[in-house]
């Protein structure tokens, strides 16, 4: 049997812009330090941490994001992790997971009384306690401490992991106690906190991106890049322009009004109940308007959402640490990650990384003496439902590198249908294709089944926020 | 339901292919993880290592997850080698 890593608690700090940094090391079994410092370069304190990583092969335990990105940032990059702020939000369903919320309901404490930062004020003498003690007379974390100030000293380090290792103890007091319903948790735990990790990773990484490439995108497809705000004016017009030349003279429409857009169709003879695009696909025979409609709308979200401003804001410069050679024009785009969106619990970020239009993918493009490694799962829906709900014949037909294929070949259909009629009688469609697929019998569940695999305790995080504890798994 | 434990099972294989490009190709790291697709910005000398890494993940993945194990479930992933991203399909 495996022997379980030894908890480690970690806590960095900066001290100064400078990059000299205090850290304190603290193993969790005799709450002794492993190891501290102060005012150490980078590059020590990443030696000596990767040599607790070598020799201890530890699971590190910190409070959250702070220390996650703290590191990603230089570069250390531990296996194993159990993120207090990641598992309070899987243990607890608490989305706001900072170090005071993480600590109160560690410890039973009311969160909606949780203390807040407050400036000095006449009465403040009165119930002010030792600034270098963490908790309060009342339980609760001093706010001063949970926002930041354990940041301070190596003392307040050292007293921030020791901290860590209570709440860490009590969260797996917590994860025991649902280990008969969720027999999984502790390994769902775990993930949950490497995931964390990744994500800090993915924020410090960012998105190898070419700004010239995606200027000259951008300007193809939206103008070039406006250089006054009268310029800016000129250029919206000029697009809106394209399309309302083509409707009769009269009233002027807002292209941005879903309403006055109805307006304007009804006006060109093209009656719709509303204007989704799917829709006006269908119709570009109908009027000259329709077609530049469109092309508006795709012109409209780059220069909107995806426009130079995205650019500005979001593609930062190379460091100088990635070669000296790469043409100015490179950049990393840059976004805020996330491990779980809090629905059914995927990676998500900001900046437009999960949306971004395929026309603007050509400037993600790899650095020099790099390539893309690119995988995406096949037919991931089916292939989980038939892990999830024990079921032999999918299991079966998970054998093949096309699930669709087959089953496209057996009804005589597009693959693309054939992806729909699985997909419909998987989640249960009773009318359409996916009763058809049923109806040639697909190797898919019957309802019975696949209500019980819905009803199944699989014993993991699954379908959106974990119940509360004691309420029982998933339903 | 089948979208939660998809995404904790992406989850999971994409930990794992983090700590075996970790490993195996010190230099390569992911940059974007999007809904069923992974992004791994690697030398020139590792895509190939990264690649089979990615690949016997996806096969521990699948061991490891408790829903699979044992489960007789086979999953694929399409893995190409790009310059581009606008390259893949």
């Amino acid at each position: 049997m495996a022997v379980a890593p030894p908890l480690i608690a970690v806590a960095i700090a900066r001290t100064t812009d400078d990059e000299r940094w205090t850290a304190v090391v603290t193993d969790a079994e005799s709450r002794d330090d492993v190891w501290w410092a102060t005012d150490l370069d980078p590059a020590a304190l990443v030696r000596h941490l990767g040599t607790v990583e070598r020799d201890r092969t530890p699971r590190w335990v910190w409070w959250g994001h702070d220390t996650a990105r703290a590191l990603a940032h230089l570069d250390v990059r531990p296996m194993r992790c159990w993120d207090l702020a990641a598992v309070h939000r899987l243990l607890h369903g608490d989305w706001r997971a900072n170090a005071a919320r993480v600590w109160a309901r560690a410890n039973d404490l009311d969160s909606s009384s949780i203390p807040e930062l407050r400036p000095p004020d006449l009465f403040s003498a009165a119930d002010a306690h030792d600034p270098e003690q963490p908790v309060r007379a009342d339980g609760y974390l001093d706010p001063a401490w949970a926002e930041g100030g354990w940041a301070g000293s190596l003392a307040r380090l050292r007293r921030w992991n020791l901290l860590a290792l209570d709440v860490l103890d009590r969260q797996m007091v917590r994860a025991d106690s649902v280990m008969s319903e969720r027999p999984a948790i502790s390994s769902t735990l775990q993930a949950e906190s490497t995931a964390a990790m990744l994500a800090a990773e993915l924020e410090g990484e960012g998105v190898p991106f070419d700004r010239a490439v995606g200027e000259r995108i951008l300007t193809d497809l939206v103008g070039p890049r406006p250089r006054s705000a009268a310029e800016e004016v000129e250029s919206v017009a000029r697009r809106d322009a394209s399309v309302l030349r083509h409707v009769p003279d009269g009233p002027s429409y807002d292209l941005r009004s879903p309403e006055q857009v109805k307006s304007m169709l009804r006006r060109c003879g093209v009656e719709v109940p509303d204007t989704r695009s799917w829709r006006l696909e269908r119709l570009v025979d109908a009027h000259p308007v329709v077609q530049p409609l469109l092309d508006w709308r795709k012109a409209e979200r780059m220069a909107t959402t995806f426009g130079y401003g995205w650019i500005d804001e979001h593609v930062e410069p190379v460091g100088s640490n990635l070669g000296a050679d790469l043409a100015a024009s490179r950049g990393r785009l840059r976004g805020r990650w996330s491990s779980s969106d809090g629905a059914a619990g995927r990676m998500t970020a900001t900046a437009g990384l999960h949306n971004m239009p395929a026309e603007i993918r050509p400037a993600v493009e790899a650095e020099p003496g790099h390539r893309f490694v690119r995988a995406d799962l096949g037919q991931i829906e089916p292939r989980i439902l038939a892990a999830v709900a024990r079921d032999a014949d999918l299991a079966r037909a998970t054998q093949d590198d096309d699930m669709y294929a087959p089953v496209a070949a057996r009804l005589r259909v597009d693959r693309d249908i054939a992806k729909v009629a699985v997909l419909g009688a998987m989640y249960g469609q009773t009318t359409g294709v996916g009763a058809e697929g049923r109806r040639g019998r697909l190797p898919v569940l019957s309802a019975r089944r696949a209500r019980g695999a819905r009803g199944a305790r699989w014993g993991v995080f699954v379908g959106g926020r974990p119940p509360a504890a004691g309420t029982g798994a998933t339903r | 339901m089948i979208q939660g434990a998809a995404a904790e099972f992406f989850k999971v294989w994409a930990l794992l292919v983090r700590a075996r490009t970790a490993t195996a190709a010190t230099d390569a790291r992911i940059v974007l993880c999007l809904h069923d697709e992974l992004l791994v910005h690697a030398p020139d000398d590792a895509v190939e290592t990264v690649r089979a890494a990615i690949d016997d993940a996806l096969v521990e993945a699948a061991a490891r997850w408790s829903p699979a194990a044992g489960s007789g479930v086979r999953f694929v992933a399409d893995t190409s080698i790009i310059r581009r991203w606008a390259d893949a399909k």
